[in-house]
This record gives structure tokens, sequence and C-alpha cells, in this order.
């Protein structure tokens, strides 16, 4: 063999999987000098933030919008050189049941507006909603700047927070008297989070929905997957490196402390510090010796529900939005607004009505596909154990049929036509999201946010739930939960700890 | 109430306090009551574990001689190997990537469409792939020369986006084949005429020779019993004399925009098109002089072409794994070829830019692409990513390539 081989040094720190979180992570690092090695499985950056090509178009592969200033802010850093087009509207609402049509801006007063006037006489609960959405946002910033924070001006200035702290949505909009009709129309958003308004964290939900409305939405040129090789740029040119096709195998432990990962290659590398973009059921289900893992690690995870998966059906269509009536970009399609009976059809990948999330990237971006056509995906939450009938042998049947059902409803909600200028068509199940990013059981979001696991138990149990010194998370199932910015800004938390690991 | 002094309370102030404090100590309370049972696999995992294995261990267990330079080989499952019990299931017109290994200790895989289709391959537990040998073919000749029954191959989980969608496709479907192009096209023909009642088939088989015209006993076959939906146009470009061998009307010349129509047959029609890079230009000009309108065309080609010209060599620097290697590579060929001309075992699948598995990065230097490949993200060509299938040296190179991570590795 005509080739030198030249051994490189070894890492300071080793980030498992190149999930936006773990890039975060590993850029923050590299960015001070440290030396990094990122460990990826798959052969390209990004996990869920990446796009793929089909014939003429680019599909982007999960991000329906980058909703919040914290995240946006940090992408628009100079090391990016990243592009952004502004969403134009929140959403459109279409409830099959009772036939809302239901346009939602951005803005919290154009928001509260538009609610106003759709429901009469719920100006006061709308209003007082809001109110306390924008308190829990902005206690949460606080939160974030301030530690440990000031106990009697958390108390003062955020009262509404520490009382709505522990409840679910549902019981702040019972407290202040919150229309049905009016809930009908602000829910949708609860797919960003997964859980029905009967279960999750007010807190995160408020925080959630109040950064969406108040700051707006933006979508990057070139997908999320510009996001994922931004990143990889960045770390390689501050001399991180980056292995593709790399899976770990094994998170090496001794004595309660981390010291490396065994490759699937069989190569071992030694490190002291380790960032896990990788699920904690992974790490400590599969990745460390059993007999290292405490049972109370086991009994973490188990007390813990990962979130839940998407069907999606990616479209490239032979024609441009004008033709096809497509005139928004965030389409809410559902028989009707009550959570707690949407994620139970989650469960059955037949229910012949499902809520769906469609999105048309051109709406955003005219230059999303070439001229005269369109780009337009639909997606529809999924429960990773409708699946498990399938054999394998059926699955593309399983997966057409799902597809035309959600076709056939945006059609019929939408009165648009786009069957026939389908060019391209790809789906996407839990497999699909499994095989590719090998997140735990398919699943897109992390660990379900319930008030005993929202932002708030995470952040302070933290320090008290790390079972191997040196081992830090990040990722969707980190204190942050789940989502772009949140997974992402995760690792920025993960690389802080992590400095102050090593230097202490 | 002023809308500052806003006091919103769930089950009172006190209450609300107090549960604020406790949520925490809920936490703990909800994992100590939880199981301490390691937590096992689950669903999706068995389902993708099952479509896409990492690698299946294959045996061949039967060598049919089509004609003198193509054999079809049918592969089962290794069962000496653990786990190694099913075939991976697959959609009519998809491909195995195969490992062999060369005489002089090289591994390289390349594509094989599978010929035979999903229902009889789950009944047999077997695939059929279909290999043209010779000077001219994309196949080294050295790679299959010494399969027998029994010999032992490393294969991918099939790959490729090369099939019929009924909800996509027309349902008049014109299908093209140059050479050995024709293998998917076995698979596909089978598979739609028995699952796809009101979906009709034109194939237009284009050869040099009549020996040359692969499953044509199949083809006749089909046309016979499937009258109305499946209809077979063999195409010859070197001879007219099929006496005795093709017991059909046969066209000659090259497959032309006047044989197109006739398919088509004036029906808004999904064209999906298999075969050599010349064909496929062929056919798209003769598209365009008939004034053929077409719902959409899919591809699959073999291979990018190029042969060594003899210029003077470039010199590639490749990381890879936490390696550094030196090889020589020269400027016609594609820098998969030279990387696996080096002996590093590349990752390759399509081997014609689309399907992004080789994925590297350009650190230095400067390559071209014949033809922009297909597969490239928008954001990957801006920052230097590129697709060493299709992408041949135009100087020296410094290039980052992901070490194989299946097929082509030792475990």
């Amino acid at each position: 063999m005509n080739s030198e081989t030249v051994a490189d040094d070894s890492p300071e720190v080793v980030v498992i999987g190149s999930g936006l979180g773990g890039l975060c992570a590993a850029y923050e690092l590299s960015k001070k000098g440290i030396r990094v090695l990122v460990l990826e499985r798959h052969n390209l950056p990004g996990g869920f933030s990446t796009s793929f090509v089909r014939g003429r178009f680019e599909f982007e592969t999960s991000l329906h919008e980058l909703g919040g200033a914290s995240a946006y802010e940090y992408l628009k850093n100079d090391d990016f050189q990243l592009e952004f087009k502004k969403v134009p509207e929140a959403y459109r609402l279409l409830l099959t049941e009772n036939g809302t049509d239901f346009l939602a801006p951005f803005g919290i007063k154009e928001f509260s507006d538009a609610i106003i006037k759709a429901v009469p006489g719920s100006e006061g609960p709308v209003k007082d909603f809001m109110k306390v959405c924008e308190e829990s946002f902005n206690a949460f910033t606080y939160l974030g700047d301030n530690s440990p924070p000031d106990p009697r001006l958390l108390f003062k200035k955020y009262g509404n927070f520490i009382r709505t702290g522990a409840a679910v949505t549902d019981e702040v909009a019972d407290a202040v008297k919150l229309p049905q009709a009016a809930r009908d129309l602000i829910y949708p958003y609860w797919c960003y989070l997964g859980v029905a308004t009967d279960k999750v964290s007010f807190s995160l939900w408020a925080s959630m929905i109040y950064s969406y409305l108040n700051f707006g939405a933006y979508i990057p040129k070139g997908r999320s997957h510009a996001f994922s090789v931004s990143f990889a740029r960045a770390i390689t040119e501050a001399g991180g490196e980056i292995r593709y096709n790399a899976e770990v195998s094994k998170l090496n432990t001794a004595e309660g402390r981390v010291n490396g990962v065994t490759l699937n290659s069989g190569e071992t590398i030694n490190c002291p510090h380790i960032v896990s973009n990788v699920s904690p059921h992974h790490v400590f289900g599969n990745l460390i010796d059993p007999a290292q893992v405490p049972s109370k690690a086991y009994k973490m995870v188990n007390a813990r529900k990962p979130g839940f998966s998407f069907f999606v059906v990616f479209l490239g269509l032979d024609a441009d939005r004008e033709t096809l009536g497509l005139t928004d970009y965030s389409y809410f399609i559902a028989p009707h607004m009550d959570t707690t009976r949407l994620v139970e059809s989650l469960k059955n990948r037949h229910d012949p009505n499902p809520m769906q999330a469609t999105i048309c990237l051109n709406a955003a971006d005219e230059s999303a596909s070439p001229q005269g056509t369109t780009i337009l995906s639909i997606t529809a939450g999924t429960d990773p154990k409708a699946w498990e009938d399938i054999d394998p042998w059926d699955y593309p049947r399983a997966k057409e049929e799902f597809a035309d059902l959600l076709i056939r409803q945006f059609e019929k909600a939408t009165g648009t036509e786009i069957r026939s200028h389908i060019e391209e068509i790809e789906t996407a199940s839990p497999e699909t999201f499994s095989r590719y990013t090998a997140a735990w059981d398919g699943t897109v979001y992390g660990y379900e946010p319930a008030p005993w696991d929202g932002i708030i138990p995470r952040v302070l149990a933290d320090n008290k739930e790390r079972f191997f010194k040196g081992l830090q998370f990040c990722g969707g199932n980190a204190s942050r939960t789940y989502g772009f910015g949140s997974s992402m800004l995760s690792g920025k938390t993960a690389a802080e700890k992590t400095i102050a690991e090593m230097n202490s | 109430m002023k809308k500052d002094t806003l006091k919103v309370t769930i089950r009172g102030p006190l209450r609300d306090l107090w549960r604020f404090i406790s949520h925490i100590s809920e936490r703990r309370r909800i994992f100590r009551h939880s199981s301490a049972e390691r937590p096992g696999e689950k669903h999706s995992i068995r389902l993708r574990e099952s479509l896409h294995p990492e690698v299946q261990y294959l045996l061949v267990d039967k060598i049919q001689a089509e004609n003198d330079s193509t054999n079809s080989y049918t592969l089962i499952p290794d069962t000496s190997q653990p786990g190694s019990i099913s075939i991976a299931a697959f959609s009519a017109g998809q491909y195995l990537s195969v490992e062999v290994q060369l005489e002089s200790g090289l591994r390289i895989s390349r594509p094989y469409s599978i010929s035979n289709s999903p229902e009889e391959a789950r009944r047999d537990n077997a695939y059929v792939i279909t290999i043209k040998t010779g000077k001219n073919s994309f196949i080294p000749e050295e790679m299959v020369k010494n399969w027998e029954v029994g010999t032992a191959l490393k294969v991918s989980d099939p790959w490729g986006q090369f099939y019929h969608n009924p909800l996509r496709d027309t349902e008049h479907l014109v299908f093209i084949a140059g050479g050995s192009g024709i293998t998917p096209f076995r698979s596909m023909v089978s598979d739609i005429l028995s699952n796809q009642e009101n979906i009709s088939i034109v194939l237009v088989q284009g050869a040099a020779v009549p020996e040359e015209l692969l499953f044509s006993d199949f083809f006749l076959n089909m046309e016979q019993s499937n009258p109305g939906r499946f209809k077979w146009i063999p195409v010859l470009s070197e001879t007219t004399d099929t006496e005795g061998i093709i017991k059909h009307t046969v066209l000659t010349g090259f497959i032309n925009g006047v044989i197109l129509a006739d398919a088509m047959n004036s029906r808004e029609s999904s064209l999906f098109i298999c075969g050599p890079q010349a064909m496929h230009s062929y056919i798209d000009k003769e598209l365009v002089k008939a004034n053929l309108k077409t719902k959409m065309i899919r591809r699959e080609n073999y291979g990018i072409p190029g042969s060594p010209s003899g210029k003077e060599p470039v010199k590639i620097t490749v990381k890879m794994a936490g390696s550094t290697h030196i090889i020589s590579a020269d400027r016609d060929e594609t820098v998969l070829v030279a990387l696996e001309r080096g002996g590093l075992n590349p990752p390759s699948r399509c081997r014609t830019g689309s399907c992004g598995w080789c994925r590297g990065s350009l650190l230095k230097g400067k390559t071209r692409y014949d033809k922009e490949p297909e597969g490239l993200r928008s954001a990957d060509r801006n920052a230097g990513y590129f697709h060493p299938c299709a992408a041949k040296p135009e100087s020296n190179l410094v290039v980052d390539i992901p070490a194989n991570p299946g097929i082509n590795t030792d475990k």
C-alpha cells in the first residue's frame, strides 16, 4: 500500500453524537482551544438537523421553524455565515369537525386580537393567559441569567410563575377562565411539545408559545443541514475533529468516572471527559458495562417517558404555489383541538383523522425549490408502537397508505388538489428516524416534560442525577428539553459544565 | 383589576407555593418507585434491523448462465453467521452493494440491482442478481470470476430510489433499459403486474445483439399472460437476425423518438430509464426532438465513466479516521476509484453521485464533476463537501473521507 499513516493527538473531550447539541458543545469547547473529537455513527452531521435530495428538490428533514430569539441570535454568529428567511405567520388552523379556519399572526398583540375577534367575550381571559405566559418566559430568562436566583425577587416579581410552575396548561387555562373556543385557537402549538395540555408543564408550554409569538420564527437557507455543516466547519477550523461512520459501542468507566470510548471498529479512545448527545437510555442501557451502572441510573431512565415520533410525507410538486393555491406557510389540520384525544390517536396509524402539521417552504422562501415547483411536507405524530406489528415486506405499503391518508386529509381541509402534481415523494417513519439518527425507539422528541420533568426540576436536579464524573449530557433529553433551539443550546451548557469540571 | 397586578392561582396561593416546592421532591419519589431493570430494545429497532441490517452475510447458492458474458447468481443467507436468517426486504428496483476482494488484495464494492421480485425473494429467502462481465462492462471481470456455489459474500442492505410509487406515478409506465440495465425491470415488471391491477407497462429493451436481450423468455411469457397490460419492445442496434433466438417482433437501431412515442401511446407516462450514461443522453435528446412530454423521468445509471488517461498523476492526501495517507491518482478517474486503488477501502454505494454515502470534505485543491451530482446538498456544496464517486481530481488534493462503516470492514 503506497500510503503512510500518522497518528494524531488524543482528545481532551469526546463528544458522542453530532446532533445539534453535540455540535454546539464541540464548537464551544474547540473555540476555547480544547482538543475535541466528535464521534458520529452516521455519515452526516446534524442528527435530525439535515436535509436530503430527491430529483430537483432538497427536502428539510425536520425543522418546521426556528422560534424564539435565543437560538436565532446564537446562530447569527459570524462563524456560521447563515442566511435566514422570516416565516410569514404563526399558523393557519383548520379544524374539520366545526369548520374552524383561523389564521394566527405573529406578535402577542396581533395574536391576542385575532383570538378575541374570533371568540367574542374572550378578551379578559385571553389577555390574562398571554400575560402569565409572558411572565413565565421572563422568569426563565431571569433564572437563566441569575444563578443562584434571589428568592425574594423571584416571589415578588414572578409570583404567577411560581404559582403556576408545577401546574399543567389546562389548569392555568381554567384559572383564567379561558373559553373552550379560545383554547381551540391557542393550543395548536401543543404539537411542538408533543404532550397533551392536561399533562404538559405549563411553564415550559408558556415559555414556548410566548417566544414563538413574540419573536416570530425563521428558516435557514440550505435547510437545517446548513446549521450542521456550519457547526462542523467551525469545529474543524478551531482545531476539533469530527469522525463520521464512527459508532461508539462502549462508554468505558472505572470507579465512578468515565475514561474513554470503544468504537464499533474495535478502536479504543481514552478520554477523561465525555459529552453525550446520545440519550441516557442508550448510554446507561447499552453503552456502559451493566456491572458499573448504579440501579439509580436505571430507575431515572425508566421513570422518564421518551416522547413520540413522527410520520412525514415529503412532496416535491411540479407547479408553483399560486397555481396550487397554497397560500400559507404552516398548516395545522385536525378534527378538533382536544389534545388528549389527539395524543390517543397517535397510537393508531390507521386513525382516519389524525392531526397534521404541514409546511410549505416556498411561502417563507420563494427560492426553496426551482421556479415553477413547490415543496410541501406533511407531518403527523405517531407512536413507535403503532409500527411494531408491521412485517418488513409490507412496510413500503404501510407507508404508502399513511401518506395517502395524509394527502387526502390535506386536500380536503384546504380545498386544494396536489396529487396530480407529485413529482417526488418520500416518507419517513419512526423506523426511518431510528435508522438515520439512532434516537431511542425512533422518537423525535426527548423525555416528556411533565411538570416533575420540566425545565426547573431538571435544572435543579442536574447535579444530583449525575452518575459518572466526567460525563455530561446534551440534546433533546438534557435539561433544556427538546426542539431545535433547546437541543442546540444544551450543548453550550454541557460545554460550560465540562470546562468547569476540567478546571476543578 | 389592573393588568400588572394580575394574580393567577390554581389551588390557592399557599398550596400553589407548596406544590411548586414539592414538585422537585415529586421527581425523586417517581424515580424511587420506578423499575431498576436495564432498559431493553424497542419496537422501531426491530423493524430497522430487519429492513436495514448493517451487513448481510450471503452465500452464492446457484449460478445460471444468461448468455456468454452474463450470469444470474442466487444469494441466500449464510446461516453460519450469527443472526443471518432472512434476507432484508426491498422494493422492486432497488440494488445491493456487494463487496469483493480482488486478487491484488484490494477490496471494492459495486452496486447490483436485484432482478427477482420481492414476492419471489420472500418466498425463496433469496436475492437474484444478474451480472455482465467483459472488457467494456462497468463490472471488473475479476470481481465475479471466482464466484462458485458456496462463495461467501458481504452485502449491503437494499438501497436506491428507483422504484414505482402509486402515489406519484401515472397508471401507464414506460420502462427503458439498455444492456444489463434491464435487471431492475425484471423485478419491477413481475412485482407490478401481480400487485397493481390498474397499471399498464411498456418495456423498451435495447441491446446490441439478440443474445444480449436478457430475460427474453420471461418477458415473452409476461406479455402473453397479461394482454393489454404489458407490452415488450425489444430493440437491437447491431443485428436484425433473430432467427431461432427471439420469437417476437424486434425493432432495429437505437431507442428513438418514434419508438418512445409508440410506447407512451399518447398517455401521460412516468418513464423509468436504466442503462449506461450514453443511453440516457441519447434518450433525452430523442424526447425533445419528438416533443414528448413525460410526467416524470426516474433514472438509474451504472457508474460515472472514466478511464486512466496516463496524464501526469496527482497526489491526494487523505485524512481518514484519525490517520493521514498519501495516494496517487489519475486525473481522468474519480476520486473514489483512486481511494480504492490506494487500498483505503472508502465507503460507496450508488457510484453515480446521488446517494451521498461516499460524502467527504475537500480541504485543498480542485476537483471537477462531468455532471453536477444530483444528490449533493446545497449547504454541502457551499461548504466544500463533495461526492468522491462523481468527482475527478484537477490538482493535488487534501481530502477528509470517513472510514467505511459497514460492509468493507472486518469485525
